[in-house]
C-alpha cells in the first residue's frame, strides 16, 4: 500500500530581498519525494521569488527556480496545490538543502515565514 | 522512470523595447525539452495585468528547430489573486541534439510607463536527461 506524508519546512524570511539557506532531512519512513507546494503568506511575496533546492545533494532545482511555478491561489482545493515530480527522486531520510530568496516587492510584511510542504510517498 | 532536469536562464533588460539576444548552451545529456515557460521578475506599479508584455523567439540545435515565437505575459499584483492556478510550462516535445544550443530573442514591447525601470525575465526549461 502507498503511503503518504506531507513534511513542512518553515523559512523565516527576515527583511525584503533576505537570501535564505535552509537545511534538513526528508523522513527516512518514506522512500520518494513526490511533490512540493510553497506557500507564501501574501500574493506580492510569490512575484519573483525564487527556491533552490537539492534533495540528497542532487538538484531539483536551481537557484533561481521560480516559486510561481510551485505555488497557487487560495481556492485551489489542497490536493491539487502541489506540483507533481514526473521522476523518481530518492528520499527517506536524505538531506535538504534550499536557498529560499525574496523578491523584495514591498517593504511590509517582514519578518515573515515561508512554508514548504514536501509531499514524501512511501511505495513499500 | 526518466531523468529530469530543470534550469533557469535570467534575461537582464535595461531599456524601453529593448531586444535582448537569447544564446544559451544546453547540458550535453539534454535529449528532449519538454516544457518552458517565460516570466517577467519585477512589479511595475502603474502597469496592470498584459498578456503583451515581452516576446519571446527561441530556436533549438543551432536554429534547426523553432517552436517556440510566444507573447509574455505580466501579472500585477493587484491582480484579484496573483497566482490563482499554479503556473505550469508550456508544453514542448522538442528532440535536442547533443549539446545543443539555444538561441533567439526577447523583445520588451513597451508596456511600462516612463520612467522605465529595468527588469530580469526569468526563462525556465524542463530537460529530458538521457
Amino acid at each position: 500500500m502507498k503511503q503518504h506524508k506531507y513534511q513542512l519546512i518553515r523559512v523565516h524570511v527576515p527583511e525584503p530581498g533576505a537570501s535564505v539557506r535552509f537545511t534538513g532531512e526528508t523522513d527516512r519512513s518514506y522512500g520518494r519525494l513526490a511533490g512540493i507546494f510553497v506557500a507564501m503568506p501574501e500574493p506580492i511575496k510569490e512575484i519573483g521569488a525564487a527556491l533552490g533546492l537539492k534533495i540528497g545533494g542532487q538538484e531539483i532545482f536551481d537557484d533561481e527556480h521560480d516559486v510561481r511555478l510551485l505555488t497557487c491561489g487560495r481556492e485551489v482545493a489542497p490536493n491539487d496545490k502541489f506540483y507533481q515530480f514526473p521522476e523518481h527522486i530518492e528520499a527517506g531520510g536524505a538531506s535538504i538543502e534550499g536557498r529560499l530568496v525574496d523578491a523584495a516587492n514591498s517593504d511590509q510584511g517582514y519578518p515573515f515565514e515561508a512554508r514548504i510542504i514536501l509531499h514524501l510517498v512511501s511505495e513499500k | 522512470m526518466e531523468s529530469v532536469r530543470r534550469i533557469t536562464r535570467v534575461l537582464e533588460v535595461e531599456s524601453m523595447g529593448a531586444v535582448v539576444p537569447i544564446d544559451l548552451s544546453l547540458p550535453s545529456d539534454a535529449r528532449v525539452c519538454n516544457g518552458l515557460q517565460a516570466m517577467v521578475v519585477g512589479l511595475f506599479p502603474r502597469v496592470v495585468s498584459r498578456d503583451d508584455f515581452g516576446e519571446l523567439s527561441l530556436s533549438f540545435n543551432g536554429k534547426a528547430i523553432h517552436p517556440f515565437h510566444q507573447l509574455v505575459p505580466y501579472e500585477s499584483s493587484r491582480a484579484p489573486m496573483a497566482t490563482p492556478a499554479r503556473l505550469d510550462l508550456l508544453s514542448l516535445s522538442t528532440p535536442l541534439t547533443p549539446s545543443s544550443r539555444v538561441t533567439g530573442f526577447y523583445r520588451d514591447l513597451n508596456a511600462q510607463v516612463e520612467p522605465f525601470v529595468p527588469y530580469r525575465v526569468r526563462l525556465s526549461l524542463n530537460l529530458l536527461i538521457a
